[in-house]
Formats: C-alpha cells, sequence, structure tokens
C-alpha cells in the first residue's frame, strides 16, 4: 500500500503522517521545531511483512536524499494530520481506520476487483496499527500531543452510517 | 415500495469488507466510501446472505433487543438509503418467507 504520508523517527519510535496535499505532512517531517528525524516526506510503502506491517521510505520529493539512509521499520501508528487552530487527536475503529488508509493511498477506483484487495489490505493493516486523526497547529505543542499517544489510547467512533 | 419478503442483495460493483465489527463499503464508479455502523453492519451482511427484510429484522430484533417494529423500520430505512444510493440491487418483491 503507497501511502500518501510523511514519517519522523522520534525517540526510536516510526510515525507515519498521511493527509491530503497540504495537510502538513511535509512540515511535520522537515520544519516543525522539536520533531525527529525525516523518513519520507511526501509517500510511504506501507508492506506486508510477516506480522507486523513494514513501512518503507520512498524517494518521492526527497530532492536532497535525505532520506536514502533510512531503513525500513514497523510504525507506532499511522497519523492523519488536519492543519487548525487548536490540537485534538482521536483514535479511529479498525473500519474507520482502514478507510482512511484507503483514501491516503493510492489504488485504481474504477476497479471493484482492486478496491476488494485494497479494503483487504487495509482492514488487515488496521488490525495491526494504531491509525489517530490529529488536527494540529505549527508550533511545538504537536509532539507533545504525539508523544501522549499510547497503543491504549481509546477508539472514537464517528462518522458511520447505519 | 419495500416489501416483509422483499430481498436485496450488495450491488455487484460494490467492494465491501468486514473489518472489527463493522463493514466498509467501496462503490468504485461514484469514488464513495462509507463505513457502516454495527447496526447497519449486521443489516448489510443479512443482505449479502441472501436474507429477506423481515427475517433481517428478525436477526436485528434478537441482537440488539430492539422491538420487532422498530427492528423492521431501521431495515427498511437503511435499504431506502443503500437503493437512493445504488449500492443494493432488489432480487425479488415477492419471496416466500
Amino acid at each position: 500500500m503507497l501511502l500518501h504520508a510523511s514519517g519522523v523517527v522520534r525517540n526510536g519510535r516510526l510515525w507515519i503522517f498521511a493527509g491530503y496535499t497540504s495537510a502538513g505532512k511535509t512540515t511535520i517531517a522537515r520544519e516543525l521545531n522539536g520533531g525527529g528525524v525525516p523518513f519520507a516526506v511526501d509517500r510511504v510503502a506501507l508492506l506486508r511483512e510477516g506480522l507486523a506491517p513494514q513501512a518503507h521510505p520512498t524517494p518521492f520529493s526527497d530532492p536532497r536524499g535525505e532520506i536514502a539512509r533510512c531503513v525500513p521499520a514497523a510504525p507506532e501508528a499511522v497519523v492523519i494530520v488536519e492543519q487548525g487552530d487548536a490540537h485534538a487527536v482521536r483514535r479511529l475503529a479498525p473500519a474507520s481506520a482502514a478507510g482512511q488508509l484507503v483514501h491516503h493511498s493510492s489504488w485504481n477506483w474504477q476497479s471493484q476487483a482492486v478496491m476488494s484487495l485494497a479494503l483487504e489490505t487495509a482492514g488487515w493493516m488496521a488490525e495491526r496499527v494504531p491509525v489517530h486523526v490529529m488536527r494540529f497547529s505549527k508550533d511545538e505543542g504537536f509532539w507533545s500531543l504525539l508523544d501522549a499517544i499510547t497503543r491504549d489510547s481509546p477508539v472514537a467512533r464517528e462518522g458511520e452510517v447505519g | 415500495m419495500i416489501e416483509d419478503a422483499s430481498v436485496f442483495v450488495p450491488a455487484s460493483r460494490i467492494a465491501y469488507r468486514r473489518i472489527g465489527d463493522q463493514v466498509v463499503l467501496v462503490a468504485p464508479d461514484d469514488n464513495v466510501l462509507l463505513t457502516l455502523n454495527t447496526t447497519g453492519s449486521a443489516v448489510w451482511e443479512g443482505l449479502d446472505a441472501g436474507q429477506s427484510v423481515v427475517e433481517i429484522a428478525a436477526t436485528l430484533e434478537q441482537e440488539f433487543a430492539v422491538s420487532a417494529d422498530q427492528a423492521l423500520q431501521d431495515v427498511v430505512a437503511f435499504v431506502e438509503l443503500m437503493l437512493e444510493r445504488a449500492l443494493v440491487e432488489r432480487v425479488t418483491a415477492d419471496r416466500e418467507t
């Protein structure tokens, strides 16, 4: 799965930041003070390898070659980022998480067979890697909020149909 | 008109999958992705199994501890919503139960 995402290694933990264009992915990876080591700036390949997903950096949007030395690693979480006036974060249930992973990765949406594979892949990922939605402003508070995320963060349910 | 014995199935163009305790749908033609709540997921799986509206309502009544009338209303409302979006297709209107 090729995610439209950046990545940062912070305190030994790899965080993947997915989002729409101009959501702040590159800002987080390169410019936001007090962060970590950039892992990727525009695309991350999230692959099934053994029991856990592995994130691989890609050379997209990396003209300075800064990420060439990064080694694949298991991500701590995928964070869907949105810029806002205040910081807020919520963890998604696996189904919503899978939906977000599909939204922010590259698939042929015109093919039912491909989208079935997309759901299978995203479901597998979402059951193994926490996915959060984070609204953030460009200040150091971002990293404090990120550090407060744990594997035990409660799941929020919203935006569902039924 | 949705009768109690009406049967609807997922549209052939739809990709869907249960993830955790919910069903996620993708309509490739429309670039639409929906995450159903647990009730909607139960209804969808009933449709996928070929059950009639009234059969699905009976399952909801048992699993979610709602009245028979409420369960039937919920199933009909859900199916109407899915029909509006062309996410399900009618199989028959007079199947015997």
